[in-house]
Formats: C-alpha cells, sequence, structure tokens
C-alpha cells in the first residue's frame, strides 16, 4: 500500500516541527537521542547495522551450579549471608567451552556454543537482597528501594535508539496481569513497563499493520498534532512545576509523533516479519505466554522496532510465585525455592527443569535472529542476549555472586566466543561486579562509561571501575 | 541544653573553640551589616556547634569550614544547604531540643541576605518546608500570618478515577488497561505532585482510548442508515454516516452527550471548532467511521480525561485568590469521596448556586457522607493507605510454619473494624488505636462476591490466640492485654514484618511519622541496612548493632517505640516469651528427609516488650513504656498525635502536603473534629469546606 499524500506531507512537517522547535522539559532525556537518530537518518548517515541487546530476566535466583559445564569443578564456596569465605577461588580462571559437554540446563544453547559466554563469581552487594532485587538487578542499586535510577537496558535503550526505545515483555504469577514495572527503569523514579499479555503487545507494537486498525493507525497522526495544539488551552492557567507537567504531556505527544513516522516508514518491514497471533497470545499456560513473548520480540527486533528488549519471567518481589503448569509443575517457584518439591523430584530438580525451559527460549531467540541477514552475516552477529536472575543467585538473594550467560558478540564487541569465566571471589585481587559487566556493556554499545550503578562500599573502587577487560574487545 | 557551661569536657572545649573563631570572623566580615549576627552565632553555638566541631564532627561536617564570607562557590554551597536544613526542620535532629521558629527563620533570613548580597544563586532557599518537615507549632499554636499558598494545578487521575470516568463516558465494557500507575508519596498514593504522562503512559492511553472510541462507536448500515449496536452511543450516530458529511451542530451535540466534557466549564466553541476540524480533515482523508473514532479518540486524550483540573474558574476575590468553579468543584467533590467523575444531579444544583457558599458546599458534603460508607470508597481508603496494612499479603510468610495462617482475611478483618468504628463515628483516633474489638477471620474476597462477611472454616482465629471460632456477632472483645486498635491487628502488624521476623524499626518509624508528625531520613544510600541473622539472638540483641553512633542518630527515633510491638510474633499472634533458634541442638531433620531440608532446633527465651516515647514534642506522653498497651493508650491521649491525624487526613484529600498557608484550614478541621466529638465524617466536610480545597491562588512566576 503506498503512503497516501496527504501523509507524507503531513510527515515533513511533523518532523521538522520535532527537529527545530520542540520545548525540552521533563521528557529532554527520552527525546535527545530518539531525535538525533532522526536527525541521522534523514541525513542517510545510518548505514551500519544497529547493535541490539537483550535480557532475558528469570525471577528468582539462578544456582551458579546449574551453569557449570560438565567436567570443570568449580571452586568450593561457601556463599551466605554469615560466612562468604572460600577456599579456593581466588584468581580468575577460563575454560573453553569445546571441550566440555553443556549442563542439563544449558543443553538447549549447544548449537550455540561458540558464541556463548558463561561468567561466573561476579558480585552485586549494593543490591542487598529478597526474592527478588526487583529494579536493582539491572541498575545494581538497592533492590528494595523502587526504581531508584537508571538500568542497564535503559541505558542501553538510550544508546541505540529506535522507534521504541525500550520494549519490556514478560509474565508475573498472575495469569490476569496486564502491565506490571519490575524490572527496569528509564531513571530514578521512572520505570519501565512489562507488557504481560502478548496480545496486548503485539497490538502496541504491531497495531499500525493489522487488519481493521491500520487505517485508525494513520488517523493517529492527525489525533497527535490535534492533541498538541489543544494544549496550549491550558497553560496560561498553570505556572511553574504545574506546567511543567503539561509539558512532560506535550513531550509524550511529540515522542509519539515521531515513533508514528517511523513506524509508518517501516510498515513493509512490519508486515513482513509480523507474528501470526495464535491461541498461545491469551493462554493461561506461563510457558506459552513466554514463548509467545519471544516470537513477538523477535520480530520487534527484526523489523527495526527496537534494540533493546527485555523479558521478565515472574521478576520481582510481587510476581515471582509463578506456577509452571505448562512444564507440569503444580508448585510454585516460591515452594520450589524453600526445597519444595512433588512427584519424587526435589526442589532443585524442578528449579532445573525451569531454567532448562528459559535456556530454550534463549536458543529460540537466537535461532530467528540467526536466519536474518544483515551486513556481511546475520542480525545475529549484532546482538547480545544477556540470561540471569533478579535474585542473583538464589531464592533469597544475598547478591555474593550473580551467574550471568552471554550469547552473541555485540558486532564483534564481546569476546564471547565459548568461554566459560570464573572471577575471583568478592574481596579477593580480580574480583569483580556486576557493574563492571554493565559498564562492558555499554562499551560494547558505543556509550562507555567508568562505572554503573552504584559502588559497594565494602569493596575497593578497583574492583568496581572500568569494564571486564577479559570480555570486551 | 549543653551551652549553660554547667558541663565541661573536651568536646565543650572544642565546641567553644570552633564558636570562637567563628564569631571571630563572622565580627570581621560582617560589623558593617546594619543587623549584627550575634544572635546568628548564639543559635549555632547552641544548636549546632556540639555537634559539628572537634575531631570527629557529626557527618564530617564542621562549623570552621563554613566562611561566612561565603566567596567561594563551595562556602556559599555548605550554607546553602546549612539553610536548607533548618528550613525543612531537618537539623538540629529530632532527638535535640528544637529551636524556637522564629530563631530558625532569624538565622535563616540572615543567610539569604547575605548569599544574595554575595551573589550566590539562593533559588535552592525558596522551599517552603511540607508535610511532616512542617513544624507542628507554627501550623497548629504560633499566630496566623501565612496567607494561602494554592496554586492552580493538575492532578493526574488515580487508577480508580480514570476508570471511573473513562468507562462511564465511553460505556466500555471490556477491562481496559490501567495506565495510571502510582507509588506513594507521604504515605498516600494519590497525590498531585509531579505526576504527569509519560511515554510509556501515553502508549497504555492511546491504546484504550482507540478502544474506547471504537466501542462507544460500534454500528451497522441498513441501507443508508447508522444503526448503532449495544454500547454504542446513539449520539454518534450522525458522525458515522458515510453518506451525509455531518454539520458543526452534530459533533457538539455528539460532544455534550459524553461525561467528560459535562466536568468544567473549560471546552468552549473554539476546542469544538478544532475537533471538527479533526473530524472533517480525517474525513477526506478516510472513512466516517475513521473520523469518529479519531474525535472520540482525542477526546479521551485531552488533559480532562487524564488530569483533575484544579484551576480556579471563578473570578479573583480581593485577596486575589480564585474559587474553584462551581463544576470544578463538583468534580473534586467525586474524586475526593467516590472515584466517580460527576453526580449529574449535584451538578445542576452547583449551577443553580447550591455550591457558592462554604455552608453550601459543607451541606453537599454532608449529604454525600449520609450514603454508605461502600458509595465513598475513598474513606476507606484512606485509612488503608494511612495505617497500610493492606500489603500483609505482599509478605511472604511460610506456610509450613504456621498452616493457620491466610493474610487476605486479616486485611478483611481490619478493613471491617474500620468500617465499625467509622459508623459509630466518635473518639474516631482513640478508638482506632486502643480498642480490643476485633473481627476474626472474614473473607474480603468472598465478601466482595456475597456483599455480606463470609466466615469460611479457616482456622485464622489462632493468629488471634483463640481456641475456636468466637460465637455470636462480630466484632468481638478480645482480652485487654492482648489487643489495642489498628496497630495490634494482625494485618498491621505482618504489613511491617519481614519474612520470618518482625520489623521493629519499620513499625517505630510509622509511629514516628503518622502519629507524631516527625520526619525521619531515609536510609543513606551508602547504609547496607541489614541486622546479623544469628537467629539465637532475639530482635532486640541483634538490633543492638543500630546503636553505633552513625546509625543511632536515626535509630533512636524508631527503635523504642517499635520494639514494644514484640508482644507478637510475626504472624501478630500474641505471646508471653519469645522463640529462637538453639544452636546447641541439633538440627531436626524435615519429614521427608529428600524433599525437606532440615530446620534449626529452637528455644524460648524470655520476653521483653519495654520501650520509650522520646523526643515527641509532647512533654505529656514523653518517657518509657512498659509495654504495647502502654504506649498506644499514652499516643491515643496526646492531642498532638490527633493533630497528626488531622494533617494526614488533610494531605490525603488535598493531593499534597500541608504548608504553612494550610495552618487555618487545619486548626477549623481540628476543632470541628473535637467539637463533634471525635467525628471523622465532621472532620472530612471540615476539610473539603476548607479554603484549602475551595481556593487557588494566583500563580507567582510566569
Amino acid at each position: 500500500m503506498s503512503t497516501p499524500r496527504f501523509f507524507q506531507a503531513s510527515t515533513a512537517l511533523s518532523r521538522r516541527r520535532l527537529l527545530g522547535n520542540l520545548t525540552l522539559g521533563a521528557g529532554a532525556s527520552l527525546l535527545a537521542p530518539f531525535l538525533s537518530r532522526l536527525a541521522a537518518e534523514d541525513s542517510g548517515a545510518t548505514a551500519k547495522p544497529p547493535r541490539r541487546v537483550v535480557f532475558l530476566v528469570e525471577g528468582n535466583g539462578v544456582s551458579a551450579e546449574h551453569l557449570v559445564p560438565r567436567g570443570v569443578v568449580r571452586p568450593q564456596s561457601s556463599f551466605n549471608s554469615t560466612a562468604h569465605n572460600v577456599t579456593d577461588a581466588q584468581t580468575f580462571r577460563e575454560v573453553t567451552l569445546a571441550g566440555h559437554e553443556l549442563p542439563f540446563c544449558l543443553e538447549p544453547l549447544a548449537p550455540f556454543r561458540d558464541r556463548l559466554a558463561i561468567v561466573q563469581g561476579l558480585s552485586g552487594r549494593v543490591c542487598e537482597g529478597g526474592h527478588s532485587v526487583n529494579f536493582g538487578a539491572l541498575g545494581q542499586y538497592g533492590g528494595q528501594r523502587g526504581p531508584a535510577g537508571e538500568t542497564i537496558d535503559a541505558a542501553l535503550a538510550k544508546a541505540l535508539p529506535a522507534p521504541f526505545p525500550h520494549v519490556g515483555l514478560g509474565i508475573t504469577h498472575n495469569p490476569n496481569e496486564v502491565l506490571v514495572q519490575n524490572v527496569s527503569a528509564w531513571d530514578a523514579g521512572r520505570a519501565l513497563p512489562t507488557m504481560c499479555q502478548p496480545d496486548a503487545a503485539m497490538y502496541a507494537l504491531f497495531g499500525s499493520i493489522a487488519d481493521g486498525a491500520k487505517d485508525d493507525f494513520a488517523a493517529n497522526a492527525n489525533v497527535l498534532d490535534f492533541l498538541r495544539g489543544d494544549l496550549k488551552r491550558l497553560s496560561h492557567h498553570l505556572a511553574g512545576p504545574e506546567r511543567a507537567k503539561l509539558e512532560n504531556y506535550e513531550n509524550s505527544l511529540a515522542v509519539m509523533r515521531a515513533r508514528h513516522d517511523q513506524i509508518t516508514k517501516r510498515s513493509d518491514l512490519l508486515k513482513r516479519y509480523a507474528p501470526q497471533p495464535g491461541p498461545s497470545y491469551t493462554s493461561l499456560v506461563e510457558t506459552e505466554r513466554l514463548d509467545a513473548h519471544v516470537e513477538i520480540g523477535a520480530a520487534a527486533l527484526i523489523a527495526g522496532l527496537t534494540n533493546v528488549l527485555t523479558i521478565a519471567s515472574g521478576c520481582g518481589g510481587r510476581y515471582f510465585e509463578v506456577t509452571f503448569k505448562g512444564l507440569g509443575i503444580s508448585i510454585d517457584k516460591h515452594q520450589i525455592g524453600h526445597g519444595g518439591g512433588e512427584n519424587g523430584k526435589s526442589g532443585d530438580e524442578l528449579a532445573q527443569t525451569i531454567r532448562r525451559f528459559h535456556i530454550e527460549l534463549m536458543a529460540k531467540l537466537a535461532a530467528k535472529l540467526q536466519v536474518v541477514p544483515e551486513g556481511n552475516g546475520t542480525m545475529l552477529d549484532n546482538t547480545a542476549i544477556i540470561y540471569l536472575s533478579d535474585s542473583a543467585n538464589a531464592h533469597h538473594a544475598t547478591c555474593w555472586e550473580w551467574p550471568t550467560l552471554i550469547l552473541g558478540d555485540l558486532g564483534g564487541r564481546l569476546k564471547t566466543k565459548g568461554r566459560y569465566l570464573e572471577y575471583p571471589r568478592y574481596g579477593r585481587t580480580g574480583h569483580r561486579t556486576m557493574g563492571c559487566l554493565y559498564a562492558t556493556l555499554l562499551h560494547a554499545a558505543g556509550a562507555p562509561r567508568g562505572s554503573f550503578g552504584q559502588f559497594d562500599k565494602a569493596l575497593g573502587k578497583e574492583f568496581q571501575q572500568g569494564p571486564l577487560g577479559d570480555l570486551l574487545m | 541544653m549543653e551551652m549553660n557551661g554547667m558541663r565541661s569536657s573536651a568536646s565543650d572545649l572544642g565546641r567553644r573553640m570552633a564558636a570562637t573563631l567563628l564569631l571571630s570572623l563572622l565580627v570581621q566580615v560582617t560589623s558593617a551589616q546594619e543587623t549584627p549576627p550575634r544572635d546568628v552565632v548564639a543559635f549555632l553555638d547552641q544548636h549546632c556547634a556540639k555537634c559539628h566541631s572537634g575531631a570527629k564532627p557529626k557527618g564530617d561536617f564542621t562549623l570552621t569550614r563554613l566562611d561566612p564570607r561565603m566567596l567561594t562557590a563551595t562556602t556559599a554551597s555548605e550554607w546553602i544547604e546549612t539553610a536548607r536544613m533548618l528550613i525543612m526542620g531537618e537539623m538540629p535532629p529530632a532527638s535535640r531540643p528544637r529551636p524556637a521558629a522564629a530563631a530558625s527563620a532569624q538565622v535563616v533570613a540572615w543567610l539569604r541576605a547575605e548569599l544574595k548580597r554575595v551573589g550566590a544563586d539562593t533559588h535552592e532557599l525558596e522551599i517552603q518546608p511540607t508535610g511532616n518537615h512542617l513544624d507542628h507549632t507554627r501550623l497548629f499554636s504560633d499566630p496566623l500570618d501565612a496567607p494561602l499558598d494554592n496554586p492552580p494545578r493538575l492532578w493526574r487521575f488515580s487508577p480508580q478515577l480514570y476508570f471511573g470516568l473513562l468507562k462511564a463516558s465511553s460505556g466500555e465494557r471490556n477491562p481496559l488497561t490501567q495506565a495510571m500507575s502510582s507509588e506513594r508519596v507521604d504515605g498516600f498514593f494519590d497525590m498531585a505532585a509531579g505526576r504527569s504522562i509519560d511515554v510509556g503512559t501515553l502508549s497504555t492511553l492511546m491504546r484504550n482510548a482507540a478502544r474506547m472510541a471504537a466501542s462507544a462507536t460500534v454500528h451497522h448500515l441498513e441501507g443508508d442508515k447508522v444503526v448503532m449496536d449495544r454500547g454504542g452511543l446513539g449520539s454518534f450516530a450522525a458522525l458515522l454516516d458515510p453518506q451525509l458529511v455531518p454539520e458543526r451542530k452534530a459533533l457538539d451535540a455528539a460532544l455534550n452527550s459524553l461525561l467528560v466534557y459535562r466536568r468544567t466549564q473549560l471546552p468552549g466553541t473554539e476546542e469544538y471548532a478544532a475537533l471538527y476540524a479533526l473530524y472533517l480533515k480525517t474525513r477526506r482523508e478516510s472513512t466516517a467511521a475513521v473520523a469518529a473514532r479519531a474525535v472520540l479518540t482525542a477526546v479521551f486524550l485531552q488533559p480532562e480525561s487524564m488530569f483533575r483540573l484544579e484551576l480556579g474558574l471563578d473570578p479573583a476575590d480581593p485577596q486575589g485568590r480564585r474559587r474553584l468553579s462551581p463544576a470544578e468543584i463538583v468534580f473534586a467533590l467525586g474524586g475526593a469521596l467516590r472515584d466517580q467523575p460527576l453526580d449529574r444531579a449535584q451538578l445542576d444544583r452547583a449551577r443553580k448556586g447550591a455550591l457558592d457558599t462554604r455552608e453550601g458546599v459543607a451541606t453537599e458534603v454532608r449529604a454525600m457522607l449520609a450514603a454508605p460508607l461502600s458509595s465513598n470508597p475513598r474513606i476507606l481508603r484512606f485509612f488503608q493507605e494511612y495505617f497500610a496494612y493492606t500489603s500483609a499479603p505482599d509478605v511472604f510468610k511460610d506456610k509450613a510454619l504456621n498452616p493457620d495462617f491466610y493474610a487476605p482475611a486479616l486485611v478483611g478483618d481490619t478493613d471491617q473494624l474500620i468500617q465499625v468504628i467509622l459508623m459509630r463515628d466518635k473518639d474516631v483516633v482513640k478508638e482506632l488505636l486502643t480498642t480490643r474489638e476485633s473481627f476474626i477471620g472474614s473473607r474480603w474476597d468472598l465478601v466482595k462476591n456475597t456483599g455480606g462477611p463470609v466466615y469460611p472454616k479457616t482456622n485464622n482465629f489462632r493468629t488471634y490466640n483463640l481456641d475456636a471460632w468466637p460465637e455470636g456477632m462480630q466484632p468481638v472483645q478480645l482480652p485487654v492485654d492482648q489487643r489495642c486498635g489498628i496497630l495490634t491487628q494482625p494485618s498491621w502488624l505482618v504489613a511491617r514484618s519481614q519474612n520470618f521476623n518482625n520489623d521493629a524499626i519499620r513499625r517505630g518509624k510509622w509511629i514516628r511519622e503518622h502519629l507524631l508528625g516527625q520526619a525521619i531520613l531515609d536510609v543513606p544510600i551508602t547504609v547496607c541496612a541489614k541486622l546479623p541473622d544469628d537467629l539465637s539472638q532475639t530482635l532486640r540483641t541483634r538490633m543492638e548493632v543500630t546503636r553505633q553512633e552513625y546509625c543511632w542518630t536515626c535509630h533512636q527515633s524508631m527503635n523504642p517505640l517499635g520494639l514494644a510491638f514484640e508482644q507478637y510474633d510475626h504472624f501478630g499472634r500474641y505471646r508471653t516469651s519469645e522463640t529462637v533458634e538453639d544452636p546447641s541442638k541439633p538440627p531436626i531433620p524435615g519429614r521427608n528427609p529428600k524433599l525437606d531440608p532440615p530446620t534449626a532446633a529452637k528455644h524460648e527465651v524470655a520476653l521483653d516488650t519495654t520501650g520509650a516515647l522520646d523526643f515527641t514534642s509532647d512533654p505529656t506522653i514523653d518517657g518509657p513504656v512498659a509495654n504495647v498497651h502502654e504506649l498506644l493508650h499514652r499516643l491515643a491521649a496526646s492531642t498532638r498525635v490527633r493533630q497528626v491525624f488531622v494533617r494526614h487526613a488533610f494531605r490525603y484529600w488535598m493531593g499534597r502536603p500541608e504548608n504553612i498557608g494550610d495552618a487555618t484550614s487545619l486548626r477549623e478541621a481540628d476543632t470541628a473534629y473535637v467539637a463533634s466529638g471525635g467525628s471523622m465524617k465532621a472532620l472530612i466536610v471540615a476539610l473539603l469546606s476548607s479554603d484549602s480545597f475551595l481556593y487557588r491562588t494566583v500563580p507567582t512566576s510566569p
């Protein structure tokens, strides 16, 4: 379908208006990178394929032992709240995955073994603890203090702008939950949403091409233009912070208007890659909804709607008690976390079953990106998929260590080709933190920072500053 | 007071040296000033120098660092921070003697003048203390001298109001996606400050708006005739006609039928003209149905569909204050009590002048309050948010440790108890803090479905230390030593507990903030606030770590209040001894060794329920307490506690913290409460007919 003439005219007009005389108020931090990107696109300066980062966050702890390749003996440790001393974890250690079979939980990643890095031993003590450290997991700050600062996915979204700077998808223990704010934050006090219903996410991302909705989507340009003019009725009644509320709303309208243009430009791509909603999009079964989210998220990445995706599976202290009925399990993660088992299986065995399912999702996402050509390779070449938990390594997080997987090298910027990395334990020479890992990702994304998140007061700064040299190309 | 010279020590010496040095500096620099700063020096000496001097100054801050010449940006900023601390009442800390408000104000005034004189940027000092930072005596005792300061504002809809208004306007039957998130501010969820529409929120609003527009215009064609389907708004039929382009008056009629457009006097011909232009433009580019939906989508995304507009549209009075227009008042009352946008009959009365006087507004509020409590859901919600007991189900409790525990029922019990107290409407604050009545084991989830309380066969009664279900009608009287008001309800106790322990710190903090009206600083971001995990010790013993000087500055305001609640275990059960782990005995294996981990052996130790009321600013209640019963009865008898309750009610119903310009409204509300024998209704009537509710002051900046 060709774009109607009126639409082209209004697009050009709105873009000029956006780039020229936008009042940057409270929404400025959101707008700035996006507008720069628009300007770059207008000048034809975006020849390189974009880099993409995906976070797959599993709620309520990922045991470090579940990620150890067969035949690799982990240093003995006794990480717990009263005694975190260790006897044999004093030096950095690397093992090549090529010589080892992957453990049960990671077997689905076998086809991607040569793109995978398993990273162990990084700490995140600033997050304190609990069943979940919530926004702290991706933000590296106190986990029970709400969205106290920017999270790493948001920081990357600012560096890798797209029509949707960040897309958050996920599930909670409540199958009817529509939208929660549980793991990502644009900055302090500004949580980003996690869309929990696949059909709603589908509409939000691909509604512009849906049958019966595309004409209304096109008309939204008129609606947004009307609304921006309409705000003038009120502004003279207000002053100071009250007027700023109106300006913030105006900024949001401007972002949506620009996004509208971007989506319109991509309509061919959207049509080509939009998934076909099936029964799983409205399923009450957790595994099916997660599966649908992966499908939608992959399509959003491929169609260029976003470059940063977070899939949150039961994340957040209020949402983690998921029962994975689709895996034949009838008790929730809370009971499993407390050692509960069923049908002759221990809590740990059930946890491994759930973990392996999440790794299957990771593999599925990677496979979808791998078949899409991009530049001289595929989309997967320009992507990194990070898997970790919002509760570090345990049901009751203590954050002494934070097991993490990285699949993909983000356009050749990360050294992730089949490696198992074991960092020295907390406080030992060479120990590093999750903040360093996040700083590494920002370096790789072209937005380097010296550190990320808060500093752990009990650790020297040398443990916490700079990227991880062992991972950064 | 430490400055009377009766005590002499090394720290006194350091303090005196600091003060002397400061004085000499001040005299050098300010001798030419009209007002000699000796009072300022005396103030700093009396209230600051003891802690902020010597080898180990508190907060690593010494007075001698404060160069009164303020010539560098660094010293200026330190003086600004000093002034800010005084303005906000954060220093001296609550545990130190309070300076007189006038003395603080004098220091701040001098600082402002000096900072301006040296050209420092003082915009940070243009702050007004609000909420608990505002000195209680200034509000309730000092002479009234500050005018109302209440600018026109936008108050973003609460989640409940958003659903109430939009669904009622559009006839939408399907569930909408909740777009309005809310976080607690000043203890309440629905506050006006700072909330706007960010991109994420707008994205959800747009989706809802599109859905509501589709619902409201659902129709089919019979020949050329538009026939509205179920849920469609008949007034929009003319806009959906594919053959005829409607005249402007058809659009006006359709819009006037919408509830959202009956609220304020703002929408006028100009706005309708713009919407008509939107309709025509979209129709030229697409179809009549798309154009009608575009108009409705736009209406559902206008500021009126997401903000409560409280602009003060009536003409200004001689003091420069503008009253809310009748329509604004009607919407404000609906928002205050009912999550319902608008009472059409009330709006008609308002347009005939029923709300033109304060007494008229009070009469209207009394009529609203005469309806059952369920018609005014924001009243119970105030108590739910104030006491914050509804979060009890969010605290995980291991069912293996107490199979009888069912937190939602505990919340339902407290809901019902509060409603009974409100129905009696006598000495409400005192009753809330001291009643030994309770409901036992109600099921709020079933109440919702059946319209009445249901007492299922759970054994929740054991949480109240009963051996069986109570006979007869509820509420029941529980033993006088066991329960004493909402703060001893299991729901409140569980909501302020950890997974496996009590949380004396948060309990104390709640009392300090919500009953005594004092501010406690947030946990410093650098502090890893965690008690030792040694469960062989009592909580009181484990909390000893907070007695380190760095921690104790704040913890002395919380721990002695919260520790009196050690009378209960972390499930909210009354107890006479405390259970701790016994490391001298081997762990007890789980029932199924393969599946159940072993648990630590336990034993009972003596219970200590002592606590203290310190630094309350009410000398009639200060002093040690033997148990929670004594603590709560003493609080319930305090005038200050009653007035702090009024302050919290004010915040909730005004959607903002009080400032000094609200002193008159607060005193009138307190007086109304006392004169009525402790009636919550009288308090609400006074608040919702106060100047703080009805008037807006003209913006002072462009």
